[in-house]
């Protein structure tokens, strides 16, 4: 490891020392109490590189190497997105061991999309760590998946850079067993009539964390963060998204969808944050909440911070049960019961995933997962 | 066909007597008319045949078929041929027309022991039936019932009855919100599937609609029971001379 990343290493290590995992007086943490989880030792930590990264190898245009061998630019970007005083992110970069580096060359469009596949692995814990780069006018889909089948902890951050002109669309699934803590970072800065695309399906893990900071960096820089939860049982899953418009001119969109079944916990904090000069942007957020039963929760916190006078922002949140008079509707119509709530949620959820243009990551990965949930809720399998 | 007995019910919530022992017989090919002033009781009726939630009935019968109708679940009377058309088609935004037209066809079929109709003879079937009722073909695609004007949203409800091909089917309202073109139309729809053994209760304000629909009997609900009973030319009656007589009367 390099002098700067092992002293990145070491700062990020102390300041998890300091901080600890944090309770519910911590704010930002408010509904997932991550202070029951244990601390790994360094030495704990399993080196897990992602799966079909050889696919990788060979595509014109793209660049992949270990953090080592990337030039010294590259490797000043590494932790450069991701806050350490967030308990999660120092963890995570606390053991930070291999980086892989992405990067896709100015002007080139790679159609293949870029898996970083993480299957099913043994106990213990995992700390993915990525940077993504896509220099000006680059176009690609990233796709990333979570599907430890263990009672370990899955710790991955990945940076992205899109630069001016950049288009990056980015889906996430984390469908990890119910046994597994899901705890990860998503960073990205967007350069100047650059587009981000993140899609991001949790649906997995006892216990889930995912935290996404997204600064517009440049005049023109949109980003559209859409997330789905599909909960049953006991699971508890917070996605935590800051959206920065740091230059003028900036668009967000953010559309963030929970079905919760069982008593399950979905837990939703959104900031859009304006900056004093960030005059002229649009920010839209939107979440909503699904209850399936009565024990079911849904914890949804939209938050504007806004420190420009000539911006559009917006945002609503609605938690509620299936509409009856619909329900009633259908079941009229010669629908039983338990197809017609399924028709609802079905409906519910493709609201987020429509419009998304070549689908071929949600139709072969995304749809089996949603199929299995809808069949498990509604299969009368819900003791809890 | 349809035979209720002394049918009382109630709003579950308020407590509060809505059917007061209406009687009614249906005989298969009729079409019967029920008219009364506002809050007599006629949707009610309607929804209490199909089943809705927060009605409760308190004494009387209903046999469809000589099957106790009110012992079976909302979409098993659907299945044994019972169709409602709404007064107020439900929005459903992200379920598509034709995917849920497709869905009560064939959950209606199997439960009649009919093999279901594959994507292509369901289109073929879908398309034809739609354009009896003038429905632009554009609007099997959007989603159930959202954005749908009046008209639109009446003709959709008799077009998900000629897929259904229920043997008894309850009006309700159907003329609300139509221009005369619409109500044309889909008096027409409704006519198509008379056939001398289907039965029809038409619940309206209106004697409008029964100049389209013609009925076989007219009867005047109000306060929760049927206080009178005739043919065709009650309708008129009641159109020259208003529900007056009968509102005094609850």
């Amino acid at each position: 490891m390099s002098q700067a990343l092992e002293s990145l290493r070491q700062s990020a290590d102390q300041r998890f020392s300091s901080l600890g995992w944090p309770n519910r007086r911590v704010e930002a943490y408010k509904y997932s109490d991550l202070s029951g989880l244990k601390q790994l030792e360094t030495a704990d930590a399993i080196a897990t590189p992602p799966s079909g990264l050889d696919a990788l190898t060979g595509i014109d245009g793209l660049s992949l190497v270990s953090a080592s061998q990337a030039s010294a630019e590259l490797q000043d970007k590494i932790g450069s997105l991701i806050p350490l005083d967030d308990a999660v992110a120092a963890y995570s970069t606390a053991h930070l061991d291999e980086v892989i580096v992405l990067t896709i060359a100015r002007n080139t469009k790679i159609e293949q999309p870029l898996v970083l596949d993480h299957g099913r692995m043994a106990t213990g814990s995992s700390f993915p760590r990525y940077l993504v780069v896509l220099e000006k006018g680059a176009e690609a889909e990233l796709v990333e998946r979570y599907a430890a089948n263990s009672d370990g902890m899955t710790c991955p951050v990945v940076e992205i850079f899109v630069e001016p002109g950049a288009q990056l669309k980015h889906y996430r699934a984390q469908t990890e067993a119910v046994a597994s803590t899901h705890l990860g970072w998503t960073a990205a800065e967007v350069g100047r009539d650059a587009n981000y695309r993140h899609i991001a399906l949790n649906q997995g893990a006892g216990l889930a964390r995912h935290n996404i900071r997204v600064t517009l960096a440049g005049t023109g820089a949109h980003v559209d963060l859409l997330g789905l939860h599909l909960l049953q049982g006991k699971q508890s899953c917070d996605s935590h998204t800051y959206i920065n418009h740091a230059a003028p001119n900036t668009t967000s969109n953010e559309v963030y969808k929970s079905v919760v079944a069982g008593s399950a916990n979905s837990i939703f904090q959104g900031k859009i944050y304006v900056a004093k000069d960030s005059q002229k942007i649009e920010g839209n957020q939107m979440s909503r909440g699904l209850l399936l039963g009565p024990r079911a929760r849904v914890n949804n916190k939209p938050e504007l911070e806004i420190y420009a006078d000539d911006v559009i922002c917006s945002h609503g949140s609605t938690v509620g049960a299936l509409d009856e008079a619909a329900l009633f509707y259908l079941r009229a119509r010669g629908i039983p019961a338990d197809r017609a709530k399924q028709i609802m949620v079905e409906a519910f959820i493709n609201d987020v995933l429509e419009d998304l243009g070549d689908a071929s990551e949600l139709e072969a990965h995304w749809q089996p997962v949603i199929n299995e949930y809808l069949s498990a809720v509604f299969a009368g399998d819900q003791a809890d | 066909m349809l035979s209720i007995q002394n049918l009382h019910a109630q709003i579950e919530e308020e407590e509060k007597a809505i059917l007061k022992g209406l009687n009614l017989e249906i005989n298969p090919g009729e079409v019967h008319a029920i008219m009364g002033p506002n809050g007599a009781g006629k949707s009610t009726l309607g929804n209490v045949l199909a089943g809705k939630d927060g009605y409760e009935v308190t004494e009387g019968s209903v046999f469809f078929k000589g099957q106790d109708l009110l012992a079976l679940d909302v979409e098993e009377r659907a299945h044994v041929g019972l169709f409602l058309a709404f007064q107020y088609p439900v929005e459903i935004p992200g379920v598509q027309m034709l995917n849920f037209l497709r869905t009560c066809t064939n959950e209606t079929r199997l439960a009649r022991g009919l093999p279901e109709l594959s994507g292509m003879d369901f289109l073929k079937l879908a398309r034809a039936k739609a354009a009896d009722l003038k429905i632009n073909p554009d609007m099997l695609k959007r989603s159930v019932n959202s954005g749908f004007s009046g008209g639109e949203k009446k003709r959709a409800e008799i077009l998900q009855m000629a897929l259904l091909e229920p043997q008894f089917a309850v009006l309700d309202e159907t003329d609300s919100g139509l221009d005369i073109d619409a109500l044309r139309i889909v008096s027409e729809g409704v006519n198509a599937l008379r056939d001398g053994k289907r039965s029809f209760l038409v619940i309206t304000h209106y004697q409008r609609l029964l100049d389209h629909i013609k009925p076989d009997h007219v009867h005047v609900l109000a306060d929760g029971q049927i206080v009178r009973s005739g043919g065709p030319e009650l309708a008129l009656e009641l159109e020259e001379r208003g529900y007056v007589d009968y509102e005094k009367a609850a």
